[in-house]
């Protein structure tokens, strides 16, 4: 350590000759992994806040049982009864027709004035049940063979459908993590590969000079970390910039969606990209000097 | 301090580089390697410096054998020795003092050790007036000493100049060589190569390995 200590003036002076000597290749390679950092950070939240609207919409998700009219209130109560048995069933109350007409209300707004030109209130009551979502097959399943009961609403195709496109997300972000890890690898590599190329001669004298590999490598692995580890630096804080209008855009377009608080999210998202990329710096140019000894 | 037993050099194309030789140098020697270009003047240093291997018989430097899968054990030897390299090997746009300190910095010397080894060395070799300048800004002969200075700044056990009087004129060239004798005193071993053997006629004392075409003629003179 305090052979590190001692020399660090000269490992940052290194590291600045190593930089400059291949400035062109060094700042296309900053650039470029900042683009790639950004758009794996892109698409990590957008898995994250599918994933999190996900959530809220499975907490949230109710079954409409439609019972059949007539029903005196003892069977009522039977029907109740049998419906807060079944297996997966959370809660459950009544809704009566006044209260299904006036949530009606709400939802049309303006549109509302369609209500009134009916002459009797056109809604039946019906019980909401919130449920467990992972048992919803089965849950439907058993509505559907309870007696009395004429219609269960489920919106199961749109619940599928949130979740196919989750899915898929997911799949980008997997994909786009591997490419994103490989590129900063390969990139990185390259860059401490040309480093290496570029100051072989001045390698080749310090091994002459019976200088031990760390001495010579250290200054081409903490040029690599700091490449990478800027890239996703500054990935991140335009990232932090752009991401305040990311969730207003979705959950704005999408009217069903809410907004989600991404602070929390982007600042992890920030930190754990920049340590990635230091990590991959680590690695990647680990591995570039390896590629490129220089003998003798 | 070097001892070879049936050492042979040959390049796979079948070239004879050194052809098989026996000595020995012991410690604080003065070693003049003469003999025109080709005559394996450099093979020999090569093979002092691990950067070339025996293909036959068995070499030690320093107390180590100089073998393929010994480059940890090569690295440490070429810490006790300090090359002076014929092209220089200085590192352009550094100072003077920088170029010197560079050749200590992973020792197990505190830094105010190595500056002071570093300043006493560029005195010693006439440049303490230069020892903030570049080194790009010095002339062929200025460089040579600063070459010098990095390779004595470390006291090293042995001392490898190889062509240190190279495109020097010969009142520089007598400097240079004097000043390269001078280490012995330490009981430091130096091995010179020159090919102007006029330079070295008159030396009293010393190992003389005479070279031509991978062959050595050995004469001690005491």
């Amino acid at each position: 350590m305090s052979k590190f200590i001692k020399n660090s003036g000269y490992f940052l002076r290194e590291i600045k000759t190593i930089f400059m000597l291949n400035k062109v290749s060094s700042m296309l390679s900053l650039v470029s992994l900042t683009m790639i950092f950004f758009i794996l950070m892109l698409t990590v939240s957008g898995w994250w806040m599918s994933t999190r609207w996900m959530e809220l919409i499975k907490d949230e998700a109710e079954i409409s049982v439609y019972y059949v009219s007539g029903l005196n209130p003892y069977a009522l109560d039977e029907l109740r009864d049998t419906l807060g048995k079944i297996e997966g069933v959370n809660a459950m109350r009544l809704v009566d027709a006044e209260e299904a007409y006036n949530d009606m209300e709400k939802i049309l707004g303006s549109d509302a004035k369609v209500l009134e030109s009916f002459t009797e209130n056109p809604f039946d009551p019906y019980f909401e049940l919130s449920f467990d979502f992972e048992n919803r097959l089965n849950v439907v399943s058993k509505l559907n063979g309870v007696k009395n009961v004429s219609f269960v609403r489920d919106n199961q195709d749109v619940l599928n459908q949130l979740e196919n496109i989750i899915d898929f997300i997911e799949i980008i972000g997997i994909v786009v993590g591997i490419s994103v890890t490989i590129t900063t690898f390969i990139i990185t590599s390259h860059i401490i590969r040309e480093g290496i190329h570029s100051n072989r001669e001045h390698i080749r004298t310090l091994r002459l000079l019976g200088a031990p590999s760390w001495f010579i490598n250290f200054p081409f692995v903490v040029e690599g970390v700091l490449i990478a580890g800027f890239s996703a630096f500054i990935a991140g804080l335009s990232f932090n910039v752009f991401s305040g209008s990311l969730s207003n855009a979705f959950g704005g377009t999408v009217q069903f969606l809410p907004v989600l608080d991404v602070t929390s999210m982007t600042l992890m998202l920030w930190a754990s990209m920049t340590l990635l990329a230091v990590a991959l710096g680590v690695i990647a140019s680990a591995f570039g000097l390896k590629l490129v000894s220089v003998k003798k | 301090m070097i001892v070879a037993n049936n050492v042979g050099l040959f390049y796979p194309d079948g070239t004879e580089a050194l052809k098989t030789f026996d000595f020995h140098i012991e410690k604080g020697e003065l070693v003049f390697i003469t003999g025109p270009s080709g005559s394996g003047k450099t093979s020999l240093l090569k093979l002092i410096t691990g950067m070339e291997f025996p293909t036959q018989g068995m070499f030690r430097v320093l107390g180590e054998n100089i073998e393929p899968d010994n480059s940890d054990k090569i690295q440490r030897i070429r810490r006790m020795m300090g090359p002076v390299f014929q092209e220089f090997r200085l590192l352009e746009g550094r100072t003077v003092l920088e170029n010197v300190m560079l050749g200590m910095r992973f020792l197990d010397l505190p830094l105010h050790v190595i500056k002071n080894n570093a300043m006493e060395s560029i005195e010693r070799v006439g440049l303490g007036h230069k020892l903030k300048h570049t080194v790009d800004r010095l002339s062929w002969g200025e460089c040579q000493r600063v070459s010098i200075a990095r390779a004595v700044a470390r006291k090293p056990v042995l001392i490898i100049a190889d062509e240190p009087t190279g495109n020097l004129d010969k009142e520089n060239a007598i400097n240079i060589l004097d000043l390269l004798t001078s280490f012995t005193d330490t009981d430091t071993t130096v091995i010179i190569t020159t090919h102007a053997t006029h330079l070295i006629e008159d030396k009293q004392s010393g190992v003389f390995i005479k070279m031509n075409a991978g062959e050595m003629l050995i004469e001690r003179r005491i």
